[in-house]
């Protein structure tokens, strides 16, 4: 236990510098942006005399180096600022994005393992066959899909062609679980599409490899069941490759799905970093840079912990 | 001999029954969501239907509660919600009373004066009264909102109801000029305590603001002490955000939302569609190419004319809108306008005489490269792509295009003049004529984005805005034609309709500018 809360602490201390270049780095490049956030909330109409007065009270004039420490002494005691037009604590409504975000990533991750995992142990019972070679094509061809490409086929063939579902909106769980689940649909479809063809791929094939190994070549001599050789013996060594893929995943869709939060007008952290960005809302850029920096420290010290869970023969260190 | 067991029949159900559980769990659902609205009372045979919910669709989040921050239809309709308008402009070009009963005045625009209403309270309590407007002009002024128009005016409290409004010069328009920067009215007390950012609105309007979320919307509840008894009809107006127009159309389409406005032809598809209808009201402007008249290369008037030479209007007019039925126009008005006449049509269309007007310009030069800007939305540049070739057919000219972001649009194109022929993103407004052709096109005016400076102009220009009468305004625009066609600051190439998809069952919709609908008005078939 000793061992594994230093391998924590050490990797939380090695994502500290990740996260001032990351930080600094949104801090600076204010200054290479046009325009100006007074600018943002005053409009083309106002003067510069106005706009410069809306700068300097939001701390817009001050360099960049002096802006990034204000805020980072501020980010410590967790106070991230407010948001730029509706003025509401940046962290409040980051929380509510994230809230949206984290439902579709963990539904899409349940739903890509739920397809993934099955399909890879079937093809991979049957290495080579019919259902083998499809099942490859079929990953292989979804791998190559662009999500800007799968957003307007999933709306084309369950909104327009069979209207099942709503083509945008969100409504969270806590008001009505149903209408939620109904919303979430198309866009965790849209995320598992492609996140379930990657894990299929990794799963098999890691799958192949380990079932030419002697310990599995003992099993099937001994006349265990097909079944309880790929679940009991097979398909944990096959996981690690998955721990890791799944923590990229994890974290890529924990950053914001941008494209399918977008196409589908979900409140989720990606439209929210989209419009923040276009409006340079500075604030509420640099939280979600913050943010996106601890997803992924957060997951890898996941991963290497399942690592060692999942071959006791590691030790994380 | 003891059975063996199947595994492949017991996996591959397994197989089945999990794979399809996600589908299931969230596929089972109740059906499509219906047209709204809920909670209708029962059908009048006579008038409108109290109840329902309202939605409309924004294609992004409002910038500003400020009372005088009105930059697009998207903010406008919000703040429309809660603030009512003291005066509104209808798709005619007419001054309609809103919140406010008049504003006149009976010197020729030295002096106005604007009445109010008696008994209109604000929804936290206040007094809709001359000295809450005449306070909210001053805090407008001091923020810097309203493009200049609140400081050039000097207000003071002749009575409650009647508050004496002075600007700077005499201004025929300026009833025109206040509907479109000056409408909005916030409760004086919320406005003092607003700190750097307003994002608490008080108003006086059909609507009390819920809830807010630059994602998701806003939620707005009907405010019972509105001044007009009866309305607003519906209980609740609401909006959602969606980014993507071809999605804006599906969700109207499906009942997520009654209303979006945009342009004709996103919704020729969904025309014949039961669920909804489509009303279409003339903007009021043009598309257009400007040039930069002050420096570079179409500073040079034979040049700004050779480039409208080599133009085609009508294929422009068709890649920019999708639409290969449409013809475009090189007059600044319709057809259908007091003040059109095909003398003022700027020529184009004539690639022999534009070649020889630039062989004229060139000189020794065996070769003259342009930059071409172009706002970087789709149809801006694919419109723009076509206007390239267009140019580029003359023989020695060479057009550089270059995309610029909207979002820098004015602040790269328009305010540091790094552009020397651009695709003017949007339409220019040409309603009402008094307030936009001084804005377009008098030397310094503030969207005189071409540079244009011409002495004959500005004494038009200051006929036009002294001008009393019908007749005189007439006159005063046909010159201003004149010139254009002359000088050729800009090239309009189609003129400008905005369309709305609404649901079927709304009724009473009244569209006024800037494309909105007047919510308190709407109500909703059952």
């Amino acid at each position: 236990m000793n061992a594994t809360l230093r391998a924590i602490g050490s990797r939380l201390i090695y994502g500290v510098p990740v996260l001032i270049i990351v930080t600094a780095g949104a801090a600076a490049l204010l200054d290479f942006m046009p325009g100006s956030p007074g600018l943002a909330i005053l409009g083309d109409s106002a003067t510069p005399e106005q706009v410069a007065r809306i700068n300097a009270s939001l701390g817009y004039d001050l360099p960049f180096w002096e802006r990034y420490f204000n805020w980072a002494g501020q980010a410590l005691q967790g106070n991230f600022g407010n948001t730029l037009f509706t003025q509401e604590p940046v962290l409040e409504v980051l929380m509510r994005r994230l809230g949206v975000t984290a439902q579709l990533a963990l539904m899409a991750m349940l739903s890509s393992l739920i397809i993934a995992v099955p399909f890879a142990l079937l093809a991979a019972l049957r290495a080579g066959g019919i259902l083998d070679r499809v099942l490859g094509v079929i990953a292989s061809a979804l791998l190559s899909l662009p999500s800007f490409v799968t957003v307007v086929l999933l709306s084309l063939i369950f909104v327009v062609a069979m209207p099942m579902f709503p083509a945008t909106g969100w409504v969270p769980p806590t008001e009505d679980l149903g209408d939620n689940l109904r919303h979430a649909f198309l866009p965790v479809l849209a995320l598992a599409v492609h996140e379930s063809a990657f894990f299929y791929r990794v799963v098999r094939t890691d799958l192949s490899g380990v079932l030419r190994e002697d310990f599995v070549t003992v099993a099937r001599a001994k006349g265990l069941p097909k079944a309880r050789i790929m679940f009991r013996h097979a398909l944990r060594p096959s996981l690690t490759s998955l721990a890791t893929v799944m923590g990229l995943s994890l974290g890529r869709m924990l950053g914001g799905a941008v494209i399918v939060e977008f196409f589908f007008s979900v409140p989720g952290i990606g439209a929210e970093a989209v419009t923040a960005v276009s409006v340079k809302d500075m604030p509420m850029i640099q939280a979600i840079m913050t943010l996106c920096v601890l997803v992924y420290v957060v997951i890898f010290i996941i991963v290497d912990l399942a690592y060692a869970w999942i071959d006791p023969r590691v030790s994380v260190r | 001999m003891r059975r063996s067991w199947r595994p492949k029949r017991h996996i591959l159900a397994a197989v089945a029954a999990i794979g399809l559980t996600a589908l299931v769990a969230t596929g089972c659902a109740a059906p499509a969501d219906e047209p709204s609205p809920s909670n209708t009372e029962s059908p009048s045979a006579s008038g409108p239907v109290r109840g329902g919910s309202l939605t409309v669709v924004q294609s992004g989040a409002i910038n500003s509660w400020h009372p005088g921050a009105i930059s697009a239809a998207q903010t406008f309709q919000r703040q429309q919600a809660v603030y009512d308008a003291l005066l509104y402009v209808d798709d005619d070009g007419n001054i309609v009373p809103g919140i406010a009963e008049s504003l006149e005045s009976e010197d020729g625009g030295v002096t106005w004066v604007l009445t109010l209403r008696d008994g209109v309270q604000f929804s936290d309590g206040a007094t809709f009264d001359a000295e809450a407007v005449k306070f909210n002009y001053d805090v407008i002024a001091e923020d810097g909102f309203s493009g200049g128009l609140a400081q050039s005016l000097t207000t003071e409290v002749i009575d409650p109801l009647h508050l004496q409004i002075t600007p700077d010069e005499a201004d025929p328009t300026l009833a025109y000029r206040i509907a479109e920067a000056l409408p909005f009215i916030a409760s004086p007390e919320s406005l003092a305590e607003r700190g750097d950012v307003y994002n608490d609105p008080i108003g006086a309007g059909p609507f009390i603001l819920e809830s807010s979320d630059s994602q998701s919307g806003e939620r707005f509840v009907r405010n019972d002490n509105y001044w007009d008894d009866g309305k607003p009809y519906v209980d609740e107006f609401r909006t959602v955000i969606v980014s993507d127009p071809a999605q804006r159309t599906l969700t109207v389409t499906q009942g997520g939302a009654d209303s979006m406005n945009g342009y004709p032809f996103w919704f020729t598809e969904v025309e014949d569609n039961p669920a909804v209808r489509v009303e279409s009201m003339l903007s009021g402007g043009d598309r257009m190419i400007i040039f930069n008249t002050a420096s570079g290369f179409f500073s040079d008037v034979r040049a700004r004319q050779m480039a409208a030479l080599a133009m085609n209007v009508d294929e422009l007019v068709q890649a920019n809108l999708s639409d290969s039925s449409l013809t475009g126009s090189s007059n600044m008005f319709p057809d259908t306008s007091v003040y059109y006449d095909t003398q003022y049509s700027i020529p184009t269309n004539d690639l022999a005489k534009a070649q020889e007007l630039f062989d004229e310009i060139r000189g020794d030069q065996a070769t003259v490269k342009v930059k071409l800007a172009v706002p970087s939305a789709p149809e801006n540049v694919r419109t723009s792509e076509l206007l390239q070739l267009q140019l580029q057919q003359i023989e020695g000219l060479e057009v550089d295009l270059v995309q610029i972001t909207l979002t820098d649009w004015r602040g790269t194109v328009m305010d540091n003049d790094d552009y020397e022929i651009g695709f003017y993103p949007g339409v220019m407004g040409l309603n009402p004529v008094r307030t936009t052709l001084p804005n377009a096109f008098a030397t310094g005016a503030r969207e005189n984005w071409t540079n244009f400076s011409d002495p004959e102009m500005d004494e038009t220009i200051d006929r036009l805005r002294q001008a009393t009468d019908e007749a005189a305004v007439a006159d005063a625009v046909a010159d201003v034609q004149r010139i254009v066609a002359e000088q050729v600051p800009i090239v309009p190439f189609a003129i400008d309709y905005r369309a709305f998809l609404l649901n079927s069952k709304l009724q009473d919709v009244k569209l006024v500018a800037p494309y909105i609908l007047i919510s308190q008005d709407v109500w909703i078939e059952d």
